[in-house]
């Protein structure tokens, strides 16, 4: 210590050498220069909004919003407020994001398993695919599919498809379903159904690695699941009827609905990400390496076997982080549905709203808050998966 | 074959070979050439056979109407839409006859023993059949106008000529009214068979229709660069084709000297571009200072190196000096308000200090200065201003020249000999684009000034694109970085801007930096739209550059940080010395993909008002003039991007394979 | 040494933060930057599209070509800012264009919440419906349950719902970003109604592979006046705006046009043709123009009517009739002040 002191003595310049010194300099600088920055950017957005008149708050959100959109997941109409136009924005998202996710993930499995076919045909066209899917930007891929769709057929020549659903460019028209009272025994008996499920599941896991010996729980899980909830359904006196849609007028009237816009959107994200989700599963399994596969053929494991229980729980040590960042980018292409008329959170909030209230600070803000919530809210699940499946060094 | 002793022939013919001696014999017929290819990786199993042939039917399926539409049924000669018009019509023609049924024509929903819904649905068709009844006319009527006009221009395609005289659609047409007037169903249909010939002609002619694009391809290439400057955007193209190539393959011939050329390249495109010079505005400023400041070096440090050299510098600079200072052109292509800032110094200046006042005096708007170099030098009878330009860009590219020839004193002097008229003729063209800008676009003979609210199309994509690229990179390795520092703010700061940045649509992000960037500055101060549009893109960019880089830089093995720490290098040369050079050569891969996600992110700065190559697309759709040829303008823009796109893919692939290190999976 | 920093860093910090030096007036800074910089909307047919050759034209445009003449004598000094409907407001909030001419409609929120200023009204334009023949429909109270396509982005939501709301209707909304879009979608038979402004609605007929098969319902269920506007604050630019499209209103009602312009300055005997073109009188100098403002819209960009026919009247393909944008002595509500 003693030398240290010296030695720093010698030198006379006491605290600029000192690393910690100047790391805390550094940090105390960035500080302050991020502050004023921030400082600096709120006075004069403040400044400019008081200058210039414009109305600032939230309370727009409470404001009558005035038009009309149609399929939505909760009930709207031009009477409500811009706040519940914003909700069903949402909604809209949350749904083709989630259903987008897990379609890319299939697909995108699917062909990234294709493209490594010994198949030379079969992997080279998987391989056209996935190069001309990659390289077109994903706003054209949807305006592609939404032509696609809406070149289906004409309401009056719907295709019947015989349990009282039709397909035409207006969508899928299907029954709805009418809850009667009584039903709620249904989601009981499958709620229950699944809590077997799960414990059957443990104790058959428990008693494998206690005797060796296997159970074969998942068709029988499966049967619970299904089997119970019908069972309940048919045992409680068929609560349910259905409202079958009719054509009306101009199209069909009742039943529930799947609008093309909502197709088009859902199979141009989740065939985009699919693409690159498809490379990287390439890119993991191939990561794991021959000798692996050699191994355990030695071992006496059957191809099937081995790709399950030795290349894939290896290869999705690399396939999930970038794929985290694809259901991520998916997410936040879904913003593009506006340009087709799906009504999700860029075409109400930061769309038709913004455009009547004119408060563009206040909607884009909010909207970026939105995403950047749902993201963390994605990234911190995958972070969890990841950590699971991650390999732990003994 | 002679027969060796070995060879025993036996009682049934065949020969005895004993082990180790029997010639080889050829490979079966089944598993060589084109056969045993195809039976090796198309036909190995049976679910691998039929696997190919439902590809094959599948590929059948989605490519013929693909050729169909852009090759065999395009149309692709022609002045305007007219052409076009002719073959959607004639096709609408048939699809009219294709959905008419006679039965439903002849339905009667009034008819007894009919049930409500039965009566409905009757009803509907019949509405349909008779309205389709009287639609196919008033089609027909409308193709024969189109026809006429046509007609009239001479325009009409030598294929539907012999239809035309065949089929005698007049007077098919003055039948078929009567029939209709009559309800004369049977008649009708019969003219419609006769119409056949034309609408075949019709969906043989109702493919693409190439002219919409062929009209407006400048369009789509520049948007709206002045037609008569159209050689400085492709010079600037030509240029980037010279100067991208070394940047990417290492085994090039002349590599080295082409850097040269990478690294001047953005000066020289954007002097083209825009045919201002560079430095103007507050970058104006700076220089000016850098120059000045350099100028003094002889003068407080007696023992530099080539003082005389230099000295010589420190007196033009002055000079120079001065001219940066208030030499701000009118131009504004980056919209910054020079006039406003420089009064604004200029009154700071005078404020403070009296003895700066003679430069305020001698620049104030409309000042001697001014007037003088602003170009217009011959209103002040200097007509030797070009000389005095000349003088200036010399004395510059010669400063440039000493400083450059001390750096090289390090290397042999053969070495620098060698290399000498190169880094003459750099050093001029440096200050050719720095300074002389405005001066030969005032005098308006070789470049008059472009701003950017005339770049559009591909013009507009490739710049933000490139922009972006070269913008992102460096910054996301600044962040990258940051995220890894030890310091907790920087770290800190790091991570929330990735995330933040990562975690929005790139929509909202463009919005933001578009139009609420102008928000957040003070009054009166604002800059170019284009400009925004590119930091919004950089920024979103670099964040995922960040994550890029941070995965290369985990990848470096720990011993390599500690081996450079243990060198006692510093953090920035351990970083810019051992740690960077290996981990972006391990994710030039993930960087390459990084860019192709970003060319193909410029798609939407159609959002926020930036004409680029779709938005061109889209204002071509809604053109009174266009409407209608919207698949066409699409799959073009498709197409270009999809070039562009997977020429950065295979290169990706390309450098993958350069750098395996051999341990994949077969 | 010091010194010097210390000024160096007063005058950045100076250049930097504003606030301290008078705002100038539109009027100047257009004039000292030599440009207008006018807002137009990213492609509209007949009101601002670009044209092959990369030049901006329509009826929208032409405004901004005539203010700019009214400056400066020449309509090529003119920045056109292409706009979308989304930031159209914040652009002239913001101050990066001085005059916004994108077929915006004069509402009371736009004029006083948003800090606006329209000069005037330049097209009366009204919401209509498209539909097919087949569908056998002639009035728009007949759409009850029908599926409209819209073009979002404007006044249109909301008058659609209105309009419904007010007949106890109901209609499923397919609200798309683009106009190509929605066409398209309305064409393949997505919807049963495509609406939009009328004078957008003849356009997008006419270019239909079959314009028979369509009809354009005879209700207008809307008001849309549609007018350059301004921030509100600088009075003198509002006039400016106000009076270059009187100027042009003017001019037709009193047979000025860009062919017998220069005639008429020498010879019309008409006190208010000669106080228009600027022999007589001081208007010019009142709005702080060259005296010869109103000569120069005409002589290179015309009067209301040239411009009108030029970019949407029945020889373009949009081929509209004046109707409400007549005169008012040829039955239309055009009415400009006098000029005196």
């Amino acid at each position: 210590m003693a030398v240290d002191l010296a030695e720093r003595a010698k030198l006379g310049s006491s605290l600029w050498t000192d690393q910690r010194f100047r790391g805390l300099l550094l940090q105390a600088l960035t500080i302050g220069l991020a502050g004023t920055f921030l400082a600096f950017i709120v006075h004069n957005t403040a400044h400019n909004l008081a200058e210039r008149g414009i109305a600032s708050g939230f309370g727009f959100l409470d404001v009558q919003a005035g038009y009309e959109l149609k399929n939505t997941l909760i009930s709207y109409g031009p009477t409500n407020t811009h706040g519940r136009a914003f909700l069903v924005g949402l909604l809209n998202t949350l749904l083709v994001a989630g259903v987008g996710v897990v379609l890319a993930t299939v697909i995108g499995f699917i062909l990234g398993v294709l493209r490594l076919s010994p198949n030379w045909l079969l992997s080279k066209a998987v391989y056209c695919y996935i190069e001309v899917v990659r390289n077109i930007p994903l706003l054209l891929q949807i305006y592609f599919w939404y032509a696609v769709m809406i070149s289906l057929p004409q309401v009056r020549n719907a295709m019947d498809l015989g349990i009282g659903a039709y397909i035409s460019n207006r969508g899928l028209q299907a029954p709805a379903p009418i809850l009667e009272p009584g039903f709620s025994i249904v989601p009981v008996a499958l709620l229950v159904g699944i809590l077997i499920a799960i414990g059957l599941s443990r104790w058959a896991h428990k008693r494998q690695e206690a005797t060796g010996q296997r159970f074969p729980s998942f068709w029988i899980n499966v049967g619970l699941i299904v089997l119970l909830p019908v069972v309940a359904y048919l045992g409680a006196g068929r609560p349910m009827s259905f409202d079958v849609p009719k054509l009306g007028a101009f199209s069909f009237r009742g039943g529930f609905t799947i609008t093309p816009e909502f197709v088009a959107l859902l199979l141009a994200l989740s065939l985009y990400t699919a693409a690159f989700i498809a490379e990287i599963v390439r890119a993991g399994i191939l990561s794991v390496s021959h000798g692996q596969t050699e191994a355990a053929y030695a071992l006496g494991l059957k191809p099937r076997w081995t790709m399950r229980l030795i290349i894939i729980p290896q290869a999705l040590r690399v396939i999930v982080p970038p794929l985290t960042s694809q259901y991520l980018n998916l997410t936040k292409n879904s913003s593009l549905g506006v340009a087709i008329g799906y009504a999700e959170l860029v075409a109400t909030l930061s769309g038709i709203t913004l455009n009547q209230t004119g408060q563009a600070v206040e909607c884009i803000a909010l909207t970026m808050a939105v995403y950047l919530t749902i993201s963390l809210m994605i990234s911190f699940v995958m972070n969890i998966y990841n950590r699971r499946i991650a390999l732990v060094e003994r | 074959m002679v027969m060796s002793e070995s060879q025993v022939p036996q009682d049934d013919g065949s020969i005895y070979y004993p082990p180790g001696q029997h010639p080889n014999l050829p490979p079966p017929p089944g598993t060589v050439g084109i056969i045993g290819w195809l039976r090796e990786n198309l036909f190995s199993s049976p679910v691998n056979a039929i696997a190919t042939l439902a590809t094959l039917v599948l590929l059948y399926l989605a490519v013929v109407p693909i050729v169909n539409w852009a090759v065999v049924d395009a149309v692709v000669s022609g002045p305007d839409r007219r052409v076009c018009d002719l073959g959607r019509t004639a096709t609408a023609l048939g699809e009219g006859i294709a959905s008419f049924s006679a039965a439903d024509y002849a339905l009667d929903p009034t008819a007894a023993g009919l049930s409500e819904s039965q009566a409905a649905k009757a009803r509907g068709d019949q509405r349909a059949a008779s309205s389709a009844f009287l639609g196919i006319e008033s089609t027909l009527g409308v193709f024969l106008d189109r026809y006429a006009a046509t007609e009239k221009a001479g325009l009409v395609p030598a294929s539907l000529e012999p239809v035309i005289a065949k089929v005698q659609p007049q007077q098919l047409a003055a039948q078929l009214h009567d029939a209709v007037a009559k309800k004369n169903v049977a008649a009708a249909e019969e003219i419609y068979g006769e119409l056949k010939p034309l609408t075949d002609w019709g969906s043989a002619y109702n493919g693409a229709c190439w002219v919409v694009v062929k009209s407006r391809v400048t369009l789509f290439l520049v948007g709206f660069y002045d037609r008569d400057q159209l050689w400085r955007p492709l010079l600037a193209f030509l240029g980037l084709l010279i100067a991208v190539p070394p940047l990417l393959f290492t085994g090039m011939p002349f590599r080295r000297r082409l850097m040269w050329f990478s690294a001047a390249y953005p000066l020289i495109a954007y002097y083209l571009l825009t045919g201002v010079a560079l430095a103007h505005g507050p970058l104006r400023l700076v220089l000016g200072a850098l120059v000045l400041a350099a100028a003094l070096v002889p003068f407080a440090w007696p023992g530099v190196p080539a003082r005389r050299r230099l000295l010589v510098f420190s007196y033009v600079a002055p000079v120079l000096a001065v001219v940066l200072f208030f030499a701000l052109g009118p131009e504004r292509v980056f919209g910054f308000e020079p006039a406003t800032i420089q009064a604004k110094v200029t009154d700071a200046m005078a404020a403070a200090d009296s003895s700066l006042n003679v430069g305020q005096v001698v620049s104030k708007p409309g000042g001697l200065l001014e007037q003088f170099l602003s170009g217009d030098l011959y209103v002040l009878g200097l007509p030797l201003s070009p000389l005095w330009w000349l003088i200036l860009i010399a004395s510059f590219a010669w400063g440039l020249v000493s400083v450059l020839r001390q750096a090289a004193r390090r290397a042999s002097e053969a070495e620098w000999r060698s290399r000498r008229p190169l880094v003459v003729v750099v050093a001029l063209l440096a200050g050719l684009i720095l300074f002389a800008g405005n001066q030969v676009n005032h005098d308006g003979v070789v470049m008059p000034t472009v701003g950017t609210d005339k770049w559009g199309g591909l013009l507009a994509t490739l710049i933000s694109g490139v922009v972006g690229i070269s913008a992102s990179l460096p910054i996301g390795i600044v962040l990258a970085l940051g995220r890894r520092s030890r310091l907790p703010v920087v770290r800190a700061l790091s991570i929330a801007f990735i995330e933040a940045v990562r975690g929005v649509p790139l929509i909202t992000v463009l919005f933001m930096s578009s139009v609420m960037l102008p928000l957040f500055l003070p009054e009166g101060v604002n800059f170019d739209k284009f400009l925004r549009a590119l930091i919004g893109v950089a920024l979103f960019a670099s964040a995922y550059m960040a994550e890029v880089v941070r995965g290369g830089l985990q990848a470096i093995p720990k011993g390599q940080y500690e081996a450079a720490d243990a060198l006692g290098l510093t953090y920035w040369k351990n970083m810019r010395l051992i740690i960077l050079p290996q981990a972006l050569k391990i994710v030039i891969p993930g960087i390459v993909n990084t860019f192709i996600g970003l060319f193909k992110d410029t798609t939407l700065l159609g959002i926020i008002g930036i004409l680029d190559l779709l938005q061109v697309a889209k204002s071509t759709n809604s053109d009174a003039n266009w409407i209608g040829f919207f698949q066409e303008t699409y799959v073009f823009v498709g197409l270009v991007f999809f070039s562009f796109c997977f020429t950065m893919s295979r290169y990706s692939i390309y450098l993958e394979k350069k750098l395996d290190t051999g341990h994949r999976r077969r | 040494m010091k010194l010097t920093r210390i000024l160096v860093a007063a005058a950045v910090v100076t250049a930097l933060t504003a606030g301290t030096a008078a705002a100038q007036s539109t009027l100047e800074n257009v004039k000292s930057r030599g440009q207008l910089k006018c807002g137009v909307s990213t492609g509209l047919a007949g009101f601002s599209q670009p044209n092959a050759q990369g030049k901006w034209e329509g009826f929208d445009v032409d405004y901004c070509r005539a203010v700019a003449a009214a400056i400066f004598g020449d309509p090529d000094k003119v920045a056109f800012t292409p706009t979308t409907a989304k930031e159209r407001f914040t652009a002239l909030q913001s101050g990066e264009i001085d005059i916004l001419s994108r077929n915006t409609t004069w509402t009371l929120s736009r004029d006083v919440q948003l800090g606006f200023e329209f000069v005037g009204t330049d097209y009366y334009d009204g919401q209509g419906f498209m539909i097919r023949k087949d569908m056998g429909i002639s009035s728009a109270k007949q759409l009850d349950g029908a599926s409209v396509c819209i073009q979002t982005g404007t006044t249109t939501e909301l008058n659609l719902a209105d309009f419904f709301r007010s007949h106890n209707m109901k209609f499923e909304p397919v609200t798309i970003d683009t106009s190509d879009q929605a066409r398209e979608a309305y064409e393949a038979g997505r919807c049963d109604v495509y609406t939009t402004d009328a004078s957008g609605l003849a356009a997008q007929r006419a270019s239909m592979a079959d314009p028979s098969a369509h009809v354009i319902l005879p209700e207008i269920i809307s008001k849309e006046p549609l007018g350059p506007l301004v921030r509100h604050g600088d009075n003198n630019w509002g006039d400016i705006g106000r009076w270059v499209l009187n100027a042009m209103i003017t001019a037709e009602e009193d047979g000025v046009t860009s062919k017998n312009v220069d005639e008429m300055k020498t010879s019309s005997d008409n006190p208010e043709v000669k106080r228009l073109l600027g022999v007589e009188g001081e208007m010019g100098a009142m709005l702080g123009l060259p005296n010869e403002w109103a000569y120069n819209i005409i002589k290179s960009v015309g009067n209301y009517s040239e411009v009108f026919e030029r970019n949407v009247g029945v020889k373009t393909p949009l081929g509209l009739e004046r109707g409400l944008n007549a005169l008012w002595k040829d039955g239309g509500i055009l009415y400009s002040p006098p000029f005196r």
